[in-house]
């Protein structure tokens, strides 16, 4: 499931694994969510494309993050999480300027829930778990939204 | 070689765990990160897949045993268990959930009651298969340190 601007996985180019991780060297994320496997799962997908990953256990400590001068190119975005949610987070991070890219990562399954996360502020969101061809496409559109800036 | 038979067993076994819809191809996904840097990778994600599903199957009984039921809080649990269920390539348990949470949505108690025993099975024979692939693992990584020629399950 992928929702989004322009969101198209039909865009996926072809690299080696080599390319890909050499690109991606430079990218920082952000992964927010309050379950340790997923921290860990995404942790070690993203580590397989070359990109600098740090996790957050809430949506608190992601803001915190960017209140203390962090910067990352990438958040990824659970929605449920304890003491603040992705979505307020999301909206927070928006009202404090933060352009950079926000996907959302959750399990919902009601469209409500799914366009209320969306309008806080998401660029992309997908249903869990993250596959490694959502992070292809994920990091095509990083790459086309860094070279235009 | 001992640690190539078990490589074949595990994968002749993760194959009948797709054919019987206990595992999805979301547990390929998880098995294809194990690296050489990571060889206990599966079996970490594994424990900690079970510690949480464990904690979370405890307080939804506690919830569903309560007179009143904080259908909010279920929620929270059943939405928690969904996502590391579906995470990790637990089909039928992560289906259960789904089910589980629209009882929730409709605070239906008879409902979530019924289905939460079901769910409960369903994490029960994933658990167990779970465990069979973890004890895999183990024994191919330590067939692999005590002979580094035998071929790796990844």
């Amino acid at each position: 499931m992928v929702s989004g601007n322009s969101a198209s996985s039909s865009s996926l180019s072809m690299k080696s694994d080599e390319d890909i991780v050499n690109n991606n060297n430079n990218l920082r994320v952000l992964v927010v969510d309050d379950s340790p496997m997923i921290r860990k799962l995404h942790d070690m997908y993203l580590k397989k494309f070359g990109l600098k990953v740090q996790v957050a256990e809430n949506g608190k400590q992601a803001v915190d993050l960017f209140h203390f001068g962090a910067s990352f190119d990438l958040i990824l975005m659970d929605k449920e999480m304890p003491i603040m949610d992705g979505e307020e987070a999301t909206k927070e991070l928006r009202t404090m300027g933060v352009t950079s890219m926000i996907v959302g990562v959750t399990s919902l399954d009601s469209p409500n829930e799914k366009q209320a996360f969306m309008e806080a502020g998401l660029d992309y969101f997908f249903t869990k778990p993250l596959t490694t061809d959502n992070i292809s496409f994920i990091l095509q559109e990083l790459n086309k939204k860094n070279n235009k800036n | 070689m001992a640690g190539t038979t078990v490589s074949e067993q595990l994968k002749k076994y993760i194959q009948s765990m797709h054919d019987q819809g206990v595992l999805d191809y979301h547990f390929d996904h998880v098995k294809a990160l194990q690296n050489e840097e990571n060889p206990g990778f599966v079996m970490e994600v594994i424990s900690m897949f079970s510690h949480d599903a464990e904690a979370a199957i405890a307080n939804l009984t506690t919830l569903l045993n309560s007179p009143v039921v904080d259908f909010a809080k279920l929620i929270s649990f059943v939405h928690q268990l969904k996502g590391s269920s579906s995470s990790i390539g637990g089909e039928r348990m992560a289906l259960a959930c789904r089910q589980l949470r629209q009882a929730c949505d409709n605070m239906d108690k008879e409902s979530c009651l019924q289905i939460f025993e079901r769910m409960k099975q369903e994490y029960n024979a994933l658990r167990e298969c779970l465990n069979v692939i973890s004890q895999m693992e183990r024994s191919i990584i330590v067939a692999q340190e005590q002979d580094p020629n035998v071929p790796s399950a990844f």
